[in-house]
């Protein structure tokens, strides 16, 4: 069988799998709540409603969106080989690639449904209090789904080398935070000598950027066609490079 | 005139490792372990705990490697997708997602095993296992009976050249005991080689052709079905081999 095959196969198994799970029902409900609650915050804001409306709602959406993300990164394929489902699956003819693959390409596809649907009922909430299309609003939904997308592949190679979920979570979500602070890394760095300058050098390379995918910080200005290539290429490169290390460490495994 | 070989082991060795602290503990599973399996046979695995037998099991359906020797499945090795093509494998206490249901599920692996037009093939697998009354219900209302028939029947659903079977009967009631026993049987007479292994000699001695007799990773013996039969049962057989 054609590895393309195997590969939506099991991704459309794996998606199926995260939207059945009880966890999302409730995820997608809270996030429903939380973003109507918003409302609140932005009548508050008097004269900002329509700013405080839409940088409230996408912070809320990015962080219900991540802590889904990250929790089914980390025990999507560990579970798989908890509960020896892999068995049937790997004694078939699939490839472990084509498999890891489609895993990856799932939990993609559920950063982009959550996405979608909250950012949809955003934009109703936005439309019910007379405002506009935000500026930029389906760009600044692109460039959070390319973060969560590059986390997801962290955790699923982090659930390969670490030895519990938990330990995975508390991983990535130190990961995302530093992530945040690449400039304030890059001005340490400068103002460092020594082996703390190496020790922060290091890190800078081993901890991603996601300050470049932050167009709802200043998307008054945008982004210039360097910055979307960057954002594109770093992506790419991050995802290349944790599943060619996933890869390299699920062909070693035996269950 | 000298059959066709499905399966060939040729001095395999495996060893399990466990890491403590700073020391890696050994354990050898498998031990110089050779043996040839003829098209058409149902040989049976016969062991106490520990013998290797799921080892045995897990390398034929390549999700372990050996640390040497080679194994070979119609002349290709098991980590292969040309060889996985030829097997069906049923795991000890098989498990499956709990929301799907049967058709479901059956429709995944058929996918995964590259079948086209498999519906027609998932309707006659679910009725040859029994299950069409349960067609509707989600796997997490089924019994270990019903899970173990749906087992052979994701193992069965590809029409494999050799069958794997993992302690069939393992947990079962004696009339469920009887209705896989059957189904095997009904399976290799289609022409699909079986390779089982079980705790329970009543059922190889039922079945089997041949019984490899495993004790530490090691064949102590092979034993014919004409054996037991002289020899007044595998029972005593098995005692006086492994005692």
């Amino acid at each position: 069988m054609n590895n393309i095959k195997v590969v939506l196969t099991v991704a459309h198994h794996s998606l199926r799998e995260y939207c059945k799970n009880k966890l999302f029902a409730i995820l997608i409900i809270f996030s429903l709540f939380s973003i109507y609650a918003s409302l609140l915050v932005g009548i508050m804001a008097v004269d900002q409603e329509y700013r405080v409306l839409t940088d409230f709602g996408l912070g809320l959406m990015e962080l219900l969106a991540f802590v889904y993300i990250v929790y089914m990164s980390a025990v999507s394929i560990t579970e798989e080989f908890k509960l020896k489902t892999i068995y049937l699956v790997l004694s078939r003819p699939v490839s472990k690639n084509a498999y890891l693959l489609g895993r990856i390409i799932s939990l993609f596809a559920l950063a982009a449904v959550i996405l979608a649907f909250a950012g949809s009922f955003q934009l109703l909430l936005l439309k019910f209090r007379g405002f506009d299309y935000p500026l930029l609003y389906h760009k600044i939904i692109l460039l959070m789904w390319m973060k969560l997308a590059i986390i997801c592949s962290i955790t699923v190679f982090l659930s390969f080398i670490s030895t519990s979920v938990i330990t995975t979570v508390i991983i990535s979500i130190m990961l995302w935070t530093l992530g945040h602070f690449a400039p304030e890394t890059k001005f340490m760095i400068e103002k460092t000598q020594g082996l703390s300058q190496i020790f922060l050098k290091s890190s800078f390379f081993l901890i991603p950027n996601f300050q470049i995918y932050n167009l709802k910080d200043s998307y008054d200005i945008g982004l210039s066609a360097y910055d979307n290539f960057k954002a594109v290429t770093y992506l790419f490169a991050w995802v290349l490079a944790t599943f060619s290390f996933s890869a390299f460490i699920f062909r070693k495994k035996e269950f | 005139m000298k059959n066709e070989i499905i399966a060939k082991f040729s001095n395999i060795y495996k060893t399990y490792k466990t890491k403590k602290f700073c020391a890696t503990r050994e354990s050898a599973a498998l031990v110089n372990f050779s043996f040839d399996m003829e098209k058409g046979e149902i040989v049976g695995l016969l062991g106490l705990n520990g013998a290797g037998k799921t080892t045995i099991m897990k390398l034929l359906a390549g999700l372990i490697f050996q640390d040497s020797g080679e194994i070979l499945i119609d002349g290709i090795k098991p980590i292969l997708p040309e060889a996985k093509q030829k097997i069906g494998f049923l795991p000890e206490l098989p498990y499956f997602y709990p929301y799907m249901t049967c058709v479901e599920i059956l429709t995944y692996y058929a996918k995964l095993s590259g079948l086209e037009n498999y519906d027609d093939k998932i309707g006659k697998v679910i009725g040859k296992v029994g299950l069409v009354e349960h067609t509707s219900k989600k796997i997490s209302e089924y019994s270990k009976g019903m899970m173990q028939r749906l087992g052979l029947a994701q193992a069965v659903l590809h029409e494999p050249e050799l069958l794997i079977l993992d302690e069939p009967v393992s947990g079962l009631d004696p009339l469920a005991i009887h209705e896989v026993r059957n189904l095997i049987a009904g399976i290799n007479k289609s022409g699909t080689t079986v390779f089982l292994s079980s705790h329970s000699i009543s059922e190889l001695e039922k079945i089997c052709n041949r019984v490899i007799i495993l004790s530490r990773g090691e064949i102590v013996k092979t034993v014919s079905s004409d054996d037991w039969k002289i020899a007044g049962g595998l029972e005593e057989i098995f005692i006086r081999t492994v005692k």
